[in-house]
């Protein structure tokens, strides 16, 4: 992977261009290629500077008006001080609003009543003046205007001589109001028709076969003679950016790619309207700009905006230079970026490549049906058998004992690469709100809490869940509230288990919980309510589980807790339908379980092996085997998990000998095709 | 270690983000299309009722009433089955949120647990197992 890993400051920074090895596609083309000349060549250079504050363009260099832009830096010496645009700054960020003006002098301009009519003299627009304030002694005024033109206007004449004062005039106040890009209608520029000939002057100057390179506009002479400021620089009209690109757009329909390089853009609000423009737009480059959030390139991510684009550059923005600083690689700064923009191929010159999870489904249409109730009654517990019943049963009990009394003792339960995570889920529904529940505290969850829907960045995604039968104790379940559970009263628990068959490397099973806790923390216990789902495996002869009498060990742990909500939701409802169905197959699902037993299994000796499923009693013997060859198929099936007509084909590899089946089994495991595998039997 | 971690956390929890956002969308407005997202082998409990395979559970979800889901919070743990590098594995996604039935005044909490697997015979993610209950 190639890396723009140059150091700032002094010294010329090397190529960062086209290798044999670089990806394929459109982007060595459209952005290599066009940067400094000779298509496909070398980069341009960056000039030698100082860091990134000081590297401001000086003049037009030699650029002309519709010459090739060259890529970079100019390399000046004459580097124009940079100044943050920060938020009190008038930078395209108004759309509508008003802004606050104040005065200040020595004497008591408050209530002068020739301001007004001074201040429209002299300003060259009319001024709509309201919310007149003066100051308590008089000395300052503060006033609203309703939008950016006489902001700046009345901002000129910061200095100027009135009667016997020099007024000093200062923009106060947040002057931020947010745009809504996908609904904005056609923008005006309050200016004359003079200034859209010039943009149309200025984007044909930089378009050329696709491309349209808006690099680096504030020093364009055609934007220059014509006073237009272009988006990111100071002072520019919050409608420019939305003008630059329908313009654009209608003189060039075709522009698959776009380079906005080197404009102070911060936030791509200014902008923002290039998704509404260029919708099927294929490549991008931000290079060189200040966007610093992941907020800030919101404005042209998301759904509707933006979907078709395969490349994009965020090279030379502190967005991606710090994510690398602190974390030391651009996993993570990658990571976030190919979510936002799901279509990206080649992020900062790099192919995407991730392994992704993908669903396969095509486009299909059809309609629900609307019935009159829920289908079928809810019912109780449910285990797949008697063996994984006992099993959890006594998993459970061992488990909440522990977890209420003496939680690092469970440091022995976890496998040591077991995972754990919880989630505060702290929504109310309406229901919950018509009886009273204003809401608990939440404060010793949240920190902690991976609710995905909430966390998005990568690395808190990975913070939050913890690997590890030590690190799950120290970082994940101490740092919990203290609880108790009451899993003796049945009605209070439910809980539905059943064996993994083939999903794993040895069968585990897995086990949904749902019930309560309270929470012993200070004065006033508060009861939750909780869903926490454990995946458990057989625990290994000789570790330490075993030795504690312990037959299981956690895989993976994860809870959710919530505003506690009671228990009634899984009370069993009775069953209209008397006599059940037996075209499910054979039933050897196990409806029911009694309260886990509160007593904890200590001093048992170590467990044999968590029992294989069930094979079904009823099954015809493959033709041409022997009824002992049958038995042996189903005591394979039994101890392996392996479904039945895999089990003959097993058994007959090995001459039927079972052990050396087993060994078989053990030892192809990871080449077993997933149909070979017994599904949980319901 | 700590490297694959983030990978693992990267691939699951993008796939988390993408089922969520599918699955829901459909179960309300296109169950038929769930479809694709199960087998004949997947287990399916619904409030303890049991579905061995995709056709006894299409048989039921069609008499069920529609529905409008909101998904509160969700969360996923990679899981430690066997793929070859670079290949994402299976994982366990649990979802909480309420649930409103167009029959029924009052919306319900639900919690959903997934365990996600891919296809051997084309990568496709389908689920293994999906136990779901009025909580």
């Amino acid at each position: 992977m190639q890396r723009d890993r140059d150091g700032r400051g002094g010294g010329g920074r090397h190529s960062s261009g086209i290798t044999g090895n670089e990806s394929e596609g459109l982007f060595t083309s459209n952005f290599s290629g066009n940067f400094g000349g000779s298509g496909g060549g070398g980069r341009v250079h960056r000039g030698a500077s100082g860091g990134r504050s000081d590297r401001r363009r000086g003049g037009a260099g030699g650029s002309g008006g519709g010459g090739r832009r060259v890529g970079g830096l100019r390399g000046t010496s004459a580097n124009l001080p940079h100044t943050r645009t920060t938020g009190g700054d008038l930078d395209g960020d108004m759309d509508m609003g008003e802004k606050k003006k104040s005065f200040s002098t020595g004497g008591s301009i408050g209530t002068d009543s020739g301001l007004d009519s001074f201040l429209n003299r002299k300003a060259g627009v009319k001024l709509d003046i309201t919310n007149k304030k003066p100051s308590a002694d008089n000395s300052t005024v503060s006033f609203k205007l309703p939008n950016v033109e006489q902001a700046r206007a009345v901002r000129k004449l910061n200095g100027i001589k009135y009667k016997r004062y020099k007024l000093i005039i200062k923009s106060t106040g947040d002057q931020r109001i947010m745009e809504d890009s996908s609904r904005s209608t056609v923008p005006r520029l309050a200016s004359s028709a003079g200034t859209i000939d010039s943009i149309r002057t200025f984007i044909r100057s930089r378009y050329q076969n696709g491309f349209l390179d808006l690099e680096n506009m504030a020093a364009d002479p055609t934007l220059r003679a014509a006073s237009i400021i272009p988006p990111g620089g100071r002072s520019s009209s919050s409608q420019v950016g939305a003008v630059l690109m329908k313009v654009a757009s209608e003189l060039f329909p075709d522009i698959t790619t776009i380079s906005l390089a080197s404009n102070r853009l911060r936030s791509m609000q200014p902008i923002s309207s290039i998704a509404q423009f260029f919708p099927k737009l294929l490549n991008l480059s931000l290079k060189d700009n200040n966007i610093t959030f992941m907020k800030d390139l919101e404005y042209i991510s998301g759904p509707k905006k933006l979907t078709n684009l395969r490349e994009l550059i965020l090279l030379d923005n502190p967005i991606r230079d710090h994510a690398i600083e602190k974390n030391k690689d651009d996993f993570s700064y990658r990571s976030d970026i190919t979510k936002m923009f799901p279509s990206l191929q080649v992020l900062d010159q790099t192919p995407v490549t991730s392994s992704k999870i993908s669903f396969g489904l095509g486009d299909l249409v059809d309609t629900v049906k609307d019935t009159a109730a829920l289908p079928v009654p809810i019912k109780g517990n449910f285990y797949d058998s008697p063996g994984t019943q006992a099993m959890v049963q006594e998993f459970l009990s061992s488990f909440f004992n522990l977890y209420d009394t003496n939680r690092s003792a469970l440091e022995a339960m976890y496998d040591s690469s077991a995972t754990f995570s919880y989630v505060a889920d702290m929504s109310i529904s309406n229901l919950q709100k018509l009886k009273g529940l204003r809401g608990d505290r939440w404060e010793h969850y949240v920190d902690g809490s991976r609710s995905l829907s909430r966390v998005k960045e990568l690395d808190e995604r990975t913070k939050r869940i913890h690997v590890g039968n030590v690190e799950i104790v120290k970082r994940g379940i101490l740092k919990l509230p203290k609880t108790k559970h009451h899993l003796d009263d049945a009605s209070k628990v439910c809980v539905d288990a059943w064996q993994t068959g083939g999903l794993l490397p040895a069968i585990c099973i897995y086990i949904m919980v749902h019930g309560e806790y309270e929470e012993s923390n200070g004065s006033r216990p508060v009861i939750k309510s909780f869903d926490r789902s454990f995946i458990i495996a057989p625990a290994p002869p000789n570790s330490q589980a075993s030795l504690h009498g312990w037959k299981c060990i956690i895989i993976s742990d994860q809870l959710i807790v919530r505003h506690y909500n009671g228990s009634k939701a899984w009370e069993p409802e009775p069953d209209p339908n008397a006599s059940t169905p037996a075209a499910l197959g054979p039933q050897t699902g196990v409806a029911q379980g009694g309260p886990i037993p509160g007593t904890v299994a200590s001093g048992a000796a170590p467990a044999p092996a968590v029992q294989g499923v069930q094979p079904d009693p009823l099954q015809t013997p493959m033709a041409g085997i022997t009824p002992e060859q049958h038995a042996m198929a189903q005591e394979l099936q039994r101890q392996t998990g392996l479904n039945y007509p895999y089990a003959v084909q097993c058994l007959a590899a090995v001459a039927w000998d079972f052990a050396a089946g087993i060994a078989l089994v053990n030892q192809e495991r990871a080449n077993i095709p997933a149909d070979a595998w017994q599904p949980p039997r319901f | 270690m700590a490297d694959s971690l983030k990978e693992h956390v990267d691939t699951s929890s993008k796939g988390a983000d993408q089922f969520v956002e599918i699955y829901y969308k459909l179960f309300d407005t296109q169950r038929p299309v769930l479809n694709r997202l199960y087998r004949d082998s997947s287990a399916i409990l619904w409030n303890g009722n049991a579905y061995s395979g995709i056709t006894p559970f299409a048989e039921f979800y069609n008499k069920l009433s529609s529905s409008e889901h909101t998904v509160n919070a969700y969360d996923c743990h990679p899981l430690p089955t066997s793929t070859a590098p670079g290949t994402p594995g299976s994982m366990i996604l649990n979802v909480s949120g309420f649930v409103k039935y167009s029959n029924e005044s009052t919306a319900r909490h639900f919690s959903q647990s997934f365990i996600l697997s891919p296809d051997p015979s084309n990568g496709s993610f389908y689920v293994w197992s999906d136990c779901f209950r009025f909580v």
